[in-house]
């Protein structure tokens, strides 16, 4: 095994396979700027361009480009709030604030610095866990995916407000989230439902319209009601120091971050779960490791931890998709189906040879993953200082220039117009939401996971009845769901009492 | 309804280097064009392999050597992309549609949303046509299609969904052959019912004949049944029709059989020029015969044959001839792909 794990960086660093995944990097930089041009899309187009590639040469190229995209989509989310792809969302949550806070140079830093983190705890983690992957994955069936769907859903209670008025917002989002994502056609017997005659609705609503709308929309409002700069009339930050506070960030709060990894990493191992689910249990996490409730207020203001969080479990789930990819043939995510195409033109057969015969090919991708993430970061780093000023151009000159950025990303979702009304749909709803204080977050993990939940929750009942109730991971699923359910009141009624007893 | 035209076009300047042509001195009409492959889908899957690579190999055999590129058009189940082909596509030779010919059951059942008549496409031919087989986990005691008749409970089958070469394949078995099957449908992808095989939460599986066969050769599944379509492999194994129990059943499966054996096929519109739709059936020809595109099929372990233009539109127009009782039972089985 050791002797693979050499190999695979060697593969890598053969100049071939090298200067190929800078290539790709370079391409996977300027399309994770562009919102919404997700990596996936990037690597479709890229396809073509491996079949005189070797493997290693190919993998290098096409995840070189597809962890980049992953890193610089953050950046327009703090930015911008327009989330840079689908899979960077929960980072506007507390990065943009952050930006309207003047500390755009600050959450850029910890973005870029967490992302790094991550991806190396989830290469590593990826490294260690091979031997033990296929039997770990196979203890997971649908009943086990459904429970875990359940406890991402769960995780409303900390996305939401404090209090029976802020909890039942959140869940009437969350409901409204699970409403909307059964818009299609329906996986089991083919109905379909909510489609209104027309041809675009049959698959859905595509997730990149409907969160560039949601969180995008009525930032732009805002910002053009303000008149001001994104951050305000401020005057402009420090950004070097910005910058190097928000890297000290990531170590001031190292264990959050390896934390949020490991959401990360575990999340993209169960097949199914998607790499928009995991940021957000992240996102859920970090606000649960706030202190009491007036600490756990700062969140959706602009706090740093919010930031970390995600931007850790973005990366790191990158090397968790790999395995389910790799091992089984089953796409982590969007991406990864793209570069189960790769191997498809490649001649490989994803299976247990990949860990196996093929263990120094599967390092060479994790490999790529963790030198693509560093270089990367290096070069954002170095680059930083100038994008954070952007935040200080009038909202005059930089509100086109997002609308657009907007719009593209919306339309390349389908390249239908239908794209742009959904945006424009969802985004009108975004502000009512803003402006009568309705959460989002809660609204975007129901839409996320709604149609896991559907799916895993027929699957189980129709093969097992009830009786997978009584799986052994189920039951201590269900317990964990509990637990996250219960845990807020559980912090509220903690820090009360500790209130009561300084009191006295 | 144009995907994406800003990547689209960054792609062709990226790839305008890879094809430079030499300079010939007759006007041509492909010269300097690009050719665009439209498919309905998008992602991975051997369909998007297979039209990859014909892309790959295409220009090189139209006179003037025009860049081709694939462009996906996603959405409800390849509806979309053909009717878009069909009718705001210009008729000139520069898009082609990369069919997946089960729209032609859509056509037959009378989908409202069906705006094309796939007897009026200029076919192109087919790049060879698609086995299909049904395989149970090797773990288990049955070992042909009578003990799975005879089974003592009913065996769980994976699905994709109604409308799937996994869920259909086995309904008709289940309705007209007798089998003891019960269906769970809804897995995201033949790689998770794959996956719930090896979790043992499903005992059957039914899919391309090609992907079935590496599950065999991986020792997770042993074929049982087949398509009509005979793949290398699996030629000995019996065939659904035969196992029918009824004419109505074998005549559905007819149905559900007849894109399979059309297999990849590509189109143009119907109002291209005579000429036009000459060149490229000649240069489809060529492509197929290609020991490079051959090899890399190979590869992707995608059988390439080569199916004629006359070939596919006999079978279409034989597929969209049925009698009005099959018509009327077939709506019960057969639905639209998810």
């Amino acid at each position: 095994m050791f002797d693979a794990l050499i190999n695979g960086l060697l593969l890598v660093l053969q100049w071939k396979a090298f200067s190929l995944m800078m290539v790709g990097m370079g391409l996977g930089f300027v399309v994770g700027l562009l919102p919404g041009i997700g990596g996936a899309a990037t690597l479709a187009l890229m396809l073509p361009f491996i079949f005189k590639m070797s493997p290693a040469e190919a993998f290098a190229f096409l995840l070189g480009m597809h962890s980049v995209a992953a890193t610089t989509g953050d950046i327009t989310s703090i930015l911008f709030g327009v989330p840079g792809e689908a899979i960077s969302a929960a980072t506007v949550v507390d990065g943009y604030p952050m930006a309207k806070n003047g500390e755009a140079g600050r959450a850029l830093g910890a973005a870029l610095m967490s992302s790094l983190v991550g991806a190396l705890i989830g290469a590593l983690v990826l490294a260690l866990a091979i031997p033990i992957v296929r039997p770990l994955v196979l203890s997971f069936g649908s009943p086990e995916l459904l429970m875990l769907a359940l406890m991402g859903i769960a995780c409303i209670t900390s996305l939401s407000g404090l209090g029976a008025r802020g909890q039942i917002r959140g869940f009437a989002m969350g409901f409204l989230g699970l409403l909307l994502s059964t818009i299609g056609q329906e996986r089991q017997s083919g109905a379909l439902r909510f489609d209104m005659g027309l041809m675009y609705l049959w698959d859905g609503l595509d997730l990149v319209p409907v969160l560039v709308g949601i969180f995008a929309i009525p930032e732009i409002i805002d910002l053009a009601v303000r008149g001001t700069a994104i951050a305000g009339e401020r005057q402009p930050e420090n950004l070097q120091a910005g910058v190097v506070e928000g890297i000290k960030d990531t170590f001031r709060h190292f264990w959050l971050v390896v934390r949020c990894s490991a959401v990360g990493v575990f999340i993209g191992i169960l097949p199914g779960a998607g790499g928009g689910v995991a940021q957000w249990v992240a996102y859920a996490h970090a606000v649960q490791s706030a202190k009491d409730a007036k600490d756990r207020e700062r969140f959706g203001k602009g706090d740093i931890r919010g930031v970390l969080g995600p931007g850790a479990a973005n990366n790191s789930k990158e090397g968790g998709e790999l395995i389910p990819t790799v091992a089984f043939g089953v796409p982590g995510g969007g991406a990864m189906g793209i570069l189960l195409g790769g191997f498809l033109i490649m001649g490989l057969t994803p299976g247990p040879d990949m860990l196996t015969k093929h263990l120094a090919l599967t390092f060479s991708m994790v490999w790529t993953l963790a030198i693509a993430n560093i270089i990367t970061v290096l070069l954002c780093l170095a680059l930083l200082g100038h994008l954070a000023k952007l935040t200080y151009i009038r909202g005059g000159l930089i509100i086109p220039f997002v609308l657009f950025l907007v719009f593209v990303g919306s339309y390349t979702a389908n390249g239908q117009i239908a794209d742009l009304i959904v945006t424009f749909i969802f985004g009108s709803l975004g502000y009512l939401m803003v402006l009568f204080g309705w959460p989002r977050p809660p609204f975007v993990l129901g839409f996320v996971l709604g149609k896991l939940v559907e799916t895993y929750l027929f699957i189980s009942v129709s093969r097992y009845g009830f009786s997978w109730l009584s799986h052994p991971v189920v039951l201590v699923l269900i317990f964990l769901t509990g637990l996250v359910i219960a845990y807020p009141f559980i912090q509220e009624r903690r820090s009360r009492k500790r209130e009561g007893v300084g009191a006295t | 309804m144009r995907r994406m035209w800003v990547v689209s076009l960054l792609v062709s300047f990226l790839m305008i280097p890879l094809v430079a042509s030499p300079a010939r001195s007759q006007t041509n009409f492909y010269e300097g064009k690009t050719v665009t492959l439209i498919i309905g889908a998008k992602g991975a899957g051997s369909l998007i392999a297979a039209t990859q690579i014909v892309a790959h190999h295409l220009g090189k055999y139209i006179p003037g050597k025009p860049t081709v590129i694939v462009q996906e058009m996603p959405g409800a189940a390849h509806l979309l992309a053909t009717n878009n082909v069909f009718n705001v596509a210009k008729p000139d030779g520069l898009t082609i549609l990369a069919s997946n010919p089960n729209v032609a059951v859509a056509q037959l059942a009378k989908v409202e949303q069906v705006r094309f008549d796939v007897r009026k496409f200029h076919w192109l031919g087919s790049t060879g046509a698609d086995g299909v087989a049904l395989s149970i986990r090797t773990d288990l005691p049955y070992k042909n299609f009578e003990d799975i008749r005879k089974a003592n409970q009913d065996l769980i089958v994976g699905t994709t969904g109604p409308g799937s070469n996994a869920h259909d394949f086995p309904l008709l078995l289940k309705e007209f052959a007798g089998a003891k099957f019960k269906l769970v449908s809804g897995y995201p992808s033949n790689g998770d019912v794959m996956l719930a095989l090896q979790r043992k939460e499903a005992d059957v599986w039914a899919a391309l004949a090609t992907t079935i066969k590496l599950a065999v050769d991986q020792g997770v599944v042993r074929a049982i049944v087949r398509g009509r379509v005979a793949t290398p492999g699996f030629e000995n194994l019996p065939v659904d029709e035969d196992l029918a129990t009824s004419s109505l059943g074998k005549a559905i499966m007819g149905i559900k059989a007849a894109p399979l054996a059309i297999g990849r096929a590509f189109a143009v519109p119907p109002a291209t020029p005579a000429d036009r739709v000459a060149t490229l059936r000649e240069a489809f020809a060529k492509v197929i015969k290609d020991p490079e595109f051959l090899a890399e099929g190979k590869k992707a372990k995608i059988d390439f044959n080569y199916i004629s233009a006359e070939q596919v539109l006999k079978d279409f127009t034989a597929l969209l001839n049925q009698t009005p009782e099959v018509l009327k039972e077939m709506g019960k089985y057969i639905k639209l792909e998810g």
